[in-house]
């Protein structure tokens, strides 16, 4: 699992999750940096342990989680056997081999399709499809989420306003209806996954953005904040180093779910035809070209709806899991 | 609070001002509607000159939103590119939809609420842990897939046991309708039940994990401590105290979801073949259909305003505390 400790280690260690500050003044910001959090005061009181830092706390209680650790494991099993099983795998997923709508055989676990399609290499090219678009989703979101939020709660005036709006844009029009006006482009731009993922990505950043506002506005009026503000700290570090690293557990968690929301909304518009086109592939199509098959030849439909339904389950409990693990008093974080 | 509903209305008209332009170049820059019209050599040039000056191409982009404005003063919706107005059919097809959306609306907040209830009473026993994982499988599982397996696995099932056609797959009711009263309405019920079980299958869970943590903080609060001390009844406790408050949340994630149902009435219908609201905006968006698709939008957005503004005003009731300034 070598993708577990760089994603938690670069979350949970908010001083070097914090890009470093530009508009910083002098080097007096120390004593304030320093300020322990609840959790240090709780493991240090603890004799033979010594000063266990709030991110390792965080992932220590992720690491216990039974729930979250086995998905996290599934998840990165089938993202690996996407990634390098393609490559081993004798057949690429656009090759007509020549077994024709041929149910699970040795040669191939899933079957073929009735132009002799190899379904496994299919599967594994349309979840990679998937869960790359997603992780671009949750990229894009994250970024134009966590600046927005971070303006409307600092500042905030127009980008508040500019926040609000457009979610109230959001919750009032289906955002699949918007993402299909909006994909009606990507069609015609030759159909890009990587285009899908964007539009979706510039249009679900709203609940990350809500949510970094909400923390920012109770933060900035917390004790630490005046302290940094008299020590001579300007906006802009006051932001990245002293605001935003309070705020990374929500982030995280609603990044992470985000991740979920796009292989659904991508899966949806790739089955509505307006999402990825062939020749690439996705779940969402895969489904879309087998939905007649389910009952007859039932291996068209189910290994790409179990793969779906997997990747997406296990996005959900990893969210989950990282949610209890940061906070563990299980308190809902509102925006 | 009259006051109050105003300011809201005003709100929401703005967002559908806004979201009317923006839709509106998006759509439009999208491509020609007539491309397939010209790329036909046998259709003359007149023909096709004189469909750009009926749907207003040749003119500017802020004319035709002009133009399409005053329609909406007039209270139409403009015509399609085929040249039949959108208001009617729109209207006719908004009523199909709305038997699949207010369907699964209800049934969802019965079995969201319901669950959550039942797992937060009995937290941590055999109900709630499936409940838990049901509503986890439902939530991570696209509406289509739900809808199609329904169609393909359950209603095959039900059918061939019955006998004869139950739970109908296709269409949103038969092509022959017999005049009476009594059998359209079975007609129409035997169509709609997959559907909506499918919407809902979606839908409820969310709600019901948001009913259910609800429930949980209100359980363990000093409050219902001292209800059950003053020797109330555990009845009395369960609907006045309790369910009481928590209900007060969830009424307003309902009320935020009402779009995403509408969303996933799209694909619903899409699954289940429905000449409804849902397939009018795909051909709109596939045909570059400007005023079809914006008249989805302000159908769709002015209903979840109208409903979001009930959802308030049922929270004020239910919470006193909150005042509509």
């Amino acid at each position: 699992m070598p993708d577990n400790p760089g994603l938690l280690g670069g979350a949970t260690d908010p001083a070097t999750g914090a890009p470093a500050p530009s508009t910083g003044v002098g080097g007096s910001t120390a004593p304030v940096e320093a300020m322990p959090s609840p959790e240090s005061f709780v493991d240090t009181s603890v004799a033979a342990v010594a000063a266990r830092s709030q991110g390792r706390a965080i992932l220590r209680r992720f690491l216990r989680h039974r729930l979250a650790m086995a998905s996290l494991v599934l998840f990165v099993a089938i993202l690996l056997l996407d990634e390098i099983g393609s490559r081993l795998w004798p057949y690429t997923y656009s090759q007509l081999t020549d077994a024709l709508n041929s149910g699970p055989t040795g040669g191939h676990p899933f079957g073929t399709d009735g132009v002799g399609h190899d379904m496994f290499a299919q599967v594994m090219r349309a979840s990679l499809t998937s869960i790359e678009l997603s992780l671009v989703v949750a990229a894009v979101s994250m970024v134009i989420g966590v600046a927005i939020g971070a303006l409307a709660g600092y500042y905030r005036s127009w980008p508040e306003a500019f926040l609000m709006r457009f979610t109230d844009l959001i919750l009032t029009i289906p955002i699949l209806a918007i993402l299909l006006v909006l994909s009606r482009q990507a069609a015609r731009h030759a159909g890009s996954w990587l285009f899908i993922g964007l539009i979706i990505g510039f249009v679900i950043w709203t609940s990350v953005a809500r949510l970094v506002r909400g923390a920012l506005l109770s933060l900035r009026e917390r004790d630490f904040i005046e302290a940094a503000r008299a020590l001579g700290a300007g906006d802009g570090r006051i932001i990245l180093r002293h605001l935003l690293p309070n705020a990374v557990g929500p982030i995280i968690v609603n990044t992470t779910l985000s991740v979920a929301t796009a292989i659904l909304l991508e899966s949806t518009l790739s089955f509505l035809g307006l999402g990825v086109q062939p020749p690439q592939t996705s779940l969402g199509l895969l489904i879309s070209q087998n939905q007649g098959a389910a009952t007859t030849e039932w291996w068209l439909f189910a290994f790409p709806a179990i793969f779906l339904v997997v990747i997406v389950l296990c996005v959900n409990f990893i969210g989950d899991g990282l949610r209890d693990a940061f906070d563990p008093r299980q308190t809902r974080v509102r925006a | 609070m009259l006051p109050y509903i105003i300011r809201r209305l005003a709100i929401g008209a703005v967002v559908l001002v806004v979201a009317s332009f923006v839709v509106f170049l998006l759509v439009s820059l999208s491509g020609d509607p007539l491309a397939q019209l010209k790329a036909n050599p046998h259709i003359p040039p007149a023909v096709i000159a004189q469909r750009e000056r009926l749907l207003h191409l040749n003119e500017s982009i802020f004319a035709r939103y002009w133009i399409w404005v005053s329609h909406m003063f007039r209270g139409d919706f403009g015509n399609s590119i085929a040249g039949y107005p959108v208001g009617p059919i729109l209207w006719g097809k908004l009523g199909v939809t709305l038997r699949l959306v207010v369907g699964a609306t209800l049934l969802s907040v019965m079995f969201g609420v319901g669950l959550g209830v039942i797992s937060a009473r009995r937290q941590y026993s055999v109900v709630d842990y499936s409940a838990t994982f049901a509503s986890f499988v439902f939530f991570s599982t696209p509406v289509f897939v739900v809808g199609i397996l329904l169609k393909q696995f359950l209603a095959v099932r039900v059918n061939l046991a019955a006998g004869k056609t139950l739970l109908y797959t296709l269409g949103q009711q038969s092509a022959l309708l017999e005049p009476s009263f009594g059998s359209r309405l079975l007609d129409y019920t035997e169509h709609t039940i997959l559907p909506v079980i499918t919407l809902t299958l979606v839908t409820y869970p969310a709600w019901s994990r948001y009913q259910r943590a609800e429930m949980l903080d209100v359980q363990n609060s000093d409050y219902i401590r001292l209800a059950r001390a003053k020797g109330l009844s555990p009845r009395r406790v369960l609907v006045r105290h309790i369910l009481r408050n928590a209900l007060i949340p969830v009424v307003t994630v309902i009320g935020l979801d009402t779009a995403a149902i509408f969303g996933g009435a799209v694909v619903t219908e899409s699954v289940f073949g429905w000449n409804a609201m849902g397939q009018f905006l795909l051909t709109g968006i596939q045909q570059i259909d400007v005023n079809v698709v914006l008249a989805y939008l302000m159908l769709t957005a002015g209903i979840v305003i109208l409903f979001n503004l009930l959802v308030d005003i049922i929270y004020g009731y239910l919470d006193p505390r909150i005042r509509h300034a």
